[in-house]
């Protein structure tokens, strides 16, 4: 199916749309997909739900590199990893509707491997079924170290 | 059977160097830092992209080894002797790990992956941080960083039309459906690429299983359509699929589309009985060979359209000596 919006490349998707209390699909192209996505996140900002955020002003900038909160925003795009320290309270709202959610939870540099993971949850089975909870919570806390620590 | 609709799992890494800032790097240097770092992982070979010719570029591309953007970036890939690891230097993110294995393979995938990442990571400090995890370009990589992707042939779910309501069903569970070359790639040859949307708040171990569990939906999905369009009208299928044979064997000039096109029936044939494959490896082989990059590097020259469609044909005409009829 040819996308609704662009009329040139192929739908891979749909998005809804309540119009007049009529929901209505319309199936796009992936490109037309994040556009649609970002102007309904730029339109967010118009009626001031980033007003808290100053948004608007371009006043929240990331010291480092300049890129601006407003432009992270538009774009999903950030200019160098101090934003992420800088603006983090204000990166955590965008986050969760990008990814629906905002703290990771998986490996980290210092994480075990895949396989060391599965061996120690295969020993916190064993110890929790011979109810062994001194050794089942010590493993529990290595195995969420070892997926990242972040909870 | 899966073969026949699972074509490749793919897992892919985004990580950046600590510090380093993630726009106007020098690629060059990250990666032979990164090559030296996999002396011990393999045999693996550095291209910087300004090194090559345009076609060279494209032949890449179409294996899946670089991405469109990394040609754009003038970036460096490192790649496997094997071409099933290649490692992509300043794309959107510094680096960028890959693994790509036939068929559904995403954890053996992941987990080997897994190890080329911890020898880059022992060269280099990567940007981290405990809230947000692996710090990536775009907020849609964050976290994890990971892409967990499988390629899969749906001709059935797409003649039926019930493809939309497939990838509706899909892109409501976080997941991203694509054509074969990814981000705004059309579907050729019924070929879709389904991917994990969210990096973050979910673990490494959870992405594999979910693509996984998609695929594996996906997969008898497919079957039960394959089993539909059979019934719907058994004689025009086998109809199509003879008459797709036929041409793709005999004829003088055949484009990509309509290459892509007859080869899905030929493979569709296959999975009815009413062709027989004595050697699927070769089948695949010929299709990447026909497409445009892959097709003038094996003639030595780059090729007009016309010329190409013609060189097409005549490898298409080897296909007969793999494949063949089965009965009436």
């Amino acid at each position: 199916m040819i996308c609704q919006r662009c009329k040139q490349r192929e739908a891979t998707g749909y998005m809804e749309k309540t119009i007049n209390g009529l929901k209505t699909r319309i199936y796009v192209c992936p490109d037309c997909f994040k556009q649609a996505q970002l102007e309904m996140f730029s339109s967010f900002g118009d009626v001031g739900l980033f007003s808290g955020l100053n948004v608007h002003g371009g006043g929240i900038k990331c010291s480092k590199c300049g890129t601006t909160l407003r432009e992270i925003s538009d774009t999903c795009f950030v200019g160098c990893q101090n934003c992420y320290t800088e603006l983090s309270e204000h990166l955590k709202p965008i986050l969760r509707n990008i990814q629906s959610a905002a703290m990771h939870i998986g490996s980290g540099p210092n994480s075990e491997s895949v396989d060391e993971v599965a061996e120690l949850e295969a020993q916190l089975k064993k110890a929790v079924a011979e109810e062994n909870y001194e050794l089942a919570l010590k493993l529990q806390e290595r195995i969420r170290q070892s997926k990242g620590g972040a909870r | 059977m899966n073969e026949n609709i699972i074509l490749s799992s793919r897992v892919r890494l985004a990580r950046n160097v600590d510090g380093v800032p993630f726009k106007g790097i020098n690629s060059a240097s990250i990666a032979t830092r990164a090559l030296n770092a996999l002396r011990e992982q393999g045999s693996y070979m550095m291209h910087s992209i300004n090194s090559l010719t345009g076609l060279e570029q494209t032949r890449l591309v179409e294996r899946h080894l670089i991405s469109k953007e990394l040609i754009d970036c003038q970036g460096s890939a490192i790649i496997r002797d094997d071409n099933k690891v290649s490692v992509m230097v300043g794309e959107e993110d510094h680096i960028r790990e890959q693994c790509i294995l036939p068929g559904l393979h995403l954890r053996e995938a992941y987990a080997e992956l897994r190890e080329i990442d911890r020898a880059i990571g022992k060269e280099f400090k990567f940007a981290f941080n405990p809230s947000f995890g692996y710090l990536t370009s775009c907020l849609t990589n964050i976290g994890t960083g990971m892409r967990a992707s499988v390629m899969m042939f749906l001709p059935a779910l797409a003649l039926t039309d019930s493809i939309g309501r497939c990838i509706g069903g899909i892109t409501r569970l976080n997941m991203a459906v694509r054509g074969v070359y990814g981000e705004g790639s059309k579907a050729e040859g019924y070929v879709y690429q389904i991917s994990n949307q969210k990096t973050l708040g979910i673990s490494e171990n959870d992405i594999v299983a979910s693509v996984e569990n998609v695929a594996t939906h996906m997969v008898e999905s497919e079957l039960k359509a394959r089993e539909a369009l059979m019934q719907v009208d058994p004689e025009g299928l086998r109809d199509k699929i003879l008459r797709s044979y036929g041409i793709i064997c005999n004829c003088y000039t055949m484009s990509k589309s309509e290459f892509m096109e007859l080869i899905a029936f030929v493979k569709l044939g296959v999975y009815y009985n009413i062709l027989s494959c004595s050697d699927h490896a070769a089948l695949e082989k010929i299709i990447t060979d026909v497409q445009p990059a892959s097709l003038c590097l094996g003639q030595g020259r780059r090729l007009d359209v016309g010329e190409r469609d013609k060189v097409r044909a005549s490898i298409c005409a080897k296909i007969q000596q793999i494949v063949c009829r089965i009965g009436g």
